[in-house]
């Protein structure tokens, strides 16, 4: 889930704030990356799931919705890659028809952010229940709610605008979204378990 | 899912006057035009920038109805905001519109312009890394789509459109990963291949930053645009 908001909408002060941010997380992530040789050998697989993340994101759920992975992109590839993935997707899809350039800073970070909390809750649930379907599915249900909170919070102290009208005709489309997300990420991670386990060590 | 296709041919193909123009001149009038559209507050100011935007897409030759049609997703996001503004004030609602509507339309002259390799070496002078992980995603995007849509059809034709939606939620999923494990092993003997031939992780690009008279005047139009909005407050 990313923040679907026109350019223009949210005041200056803060999408500065989101690209500057972005730019020092940047510079941290690829320092990691260049630090670690075997973090630098990530590129063919960072580029082909920035190329599966978009390819994700063209597809229509219905619902005015689309699936994000970035979960799934956090499990596979750690926290360091996972934000230059993120960034480099939100480029992506602000260029290939979802607007909202001003926006690209702050949806970087609000992507990554769900990936390193399921990052986190993958491992945690992980050791706990020993079931990856499980693990993944709550991991992602519980990493893109907080995230429909935090956006909230954000809209709600940043935009002048009725709270109420918003999160009625935003709700119905987000519970649909991460559930479908959820379990599309449970199956998956259930099905590379068993088939290719390496890539989630 | 074709419309990546699309943007991709109408950026490659075209041989307008703004498909020659200079990238980094595209880039700067981008700049000019979105912060135009972004400090704005009049309606009618913002009327005048979707005006200028809409002749330059008009001039291009490109589709402005398919443009349109692929700008209805991120509008329908839009009108949440406008609609939600609109109890509070009808001039609010309408700054949302036109700035939404503006800014992707803008997007989509510099995407159906500029053929996106372009965009991504002019980023390998930021970071290398990006650029290298453009140029790969770049690569594979196509041969993912490709497979999945073979993939899903074959399913289809299997039955699984007859099974319910759990069940096919798994299918798409076990297919996803399937083909995400394919092109993973495709990708690492690709890569391995390029470090054989030199590849030091940099794409490297012979874009010329030379610019022409077109290219001023792109520039040009995008400092005019940019005037005559702050006119109007």
């Amino acid at each position: 889930m990313h923040i679907h908001i026109p350019d223009g909408v949210l005041p200056p002060w803060l999408w500065l704030t989101g690209y500057f941010l972005a730019g020092l997380f940047l510079a941290i992530a690829l320092k990691r990356i260049k630090q670690s040789p075997e973090s630098s050998k990530r590129i063919p697989r960072a580029g082909l799931l920035l190329a599966f993340t978009l390819l994700a994101t063209s597809l229509p759920l219905g619902f005015f919705s689309h699936l994000n992975l970035m979960v799934f992109n956090g499990i596979l590839l750690g926290g360091a890659w996972s934000f230059v993935v993120s960034l480099s997707l939100n480029f992506l899809l602000a260029f290939f028809g979802h607007g909202a350039i001003t926006i690209v800073g702050l949806n970087t970070i609000f992507l990554w952010l769900q990936a390193l909390l399921g990052i986190l809750l993958f491992r945690v649930f992980s050791k706990l229940l020993k079931n990856p379907f499980l693990s993944s599915f709550i991991a992602c249900f519980t990493s893109l709610s907080l995230s429909f909170v935090s956006l909230l919070a954000l809209l709600f102290v940043s935009v002048e605008f009725a709270e109420s009208v918003f999160v009625a005709l935003s709700l119905p489309v987000f519970i649909f979204e991460v559930l479908i997300e959820s379990l599309v990420t449970g199956f998956i991670i259930n099905f590379l378990s068993k088939t290719k386990p390496d890539l989630l060590s | 899912m074709s419309e990546i296709y699309l943007i991709d041919y109408y950026a490659n193909s075209f041989k307008s006057y703004f498909h020659q123009t200079n990238v980094l001149a595209k880039l700067i009038f981008f700049a000019l035009v979105l912060f135009s559209i972004v400090f704005t507050s009049s309606v009618p100011a913002l009327v005048f920038i979707f005006a200028a935007v809409l002749l330059l897409l008009f001039f291009s030759r490109l589709p402005i109805l398919k443009i349109l049609e692929w700008s209805l997703y991120p509008l329908l996001f839009a009108l949440v905001f406008v609609f939600s503004q609109i109890q509070e004030s009808g001039e609010l609602a309408g700054q949302t519109f036109f700035r939404a509507i503006t800014a992707i339309f803008l997007m989509f002259f510099l995407a159906l312009t500029t053929p996106f390799p372009l965009i991504f070496s002019l980023l390998g002078k930021v970071s290398p890394v990006i650029s290298s992980l453009m140029f790969f995603a770049y690569r594979y995007f196509f041969l993912f789509l490709n497979t999945i849509e073979k993939r899903v059809k074959i399913m289809g034709l299997r039955g699984n459109n007859r099974t319910g939606v759990i069940k096919k939620i798994k299918n798409f999923s076990g297919l996803l990963g399937q083909t995400l494990i394919e092109l993973l092993e495709k990708s690492e003997k690709f890569y391995k291949i390029l470090q054989a031939r030199g590849f030091q992780g940099k794409v490297f690009s012979d874009i010329n930053l030379d610019f022409k008279n077109r290219d001023w005047l792109l520039i040009g139009l995008g400092i005019a645009i940019m005037t005559t909005s702050r006119g109007f407050n």
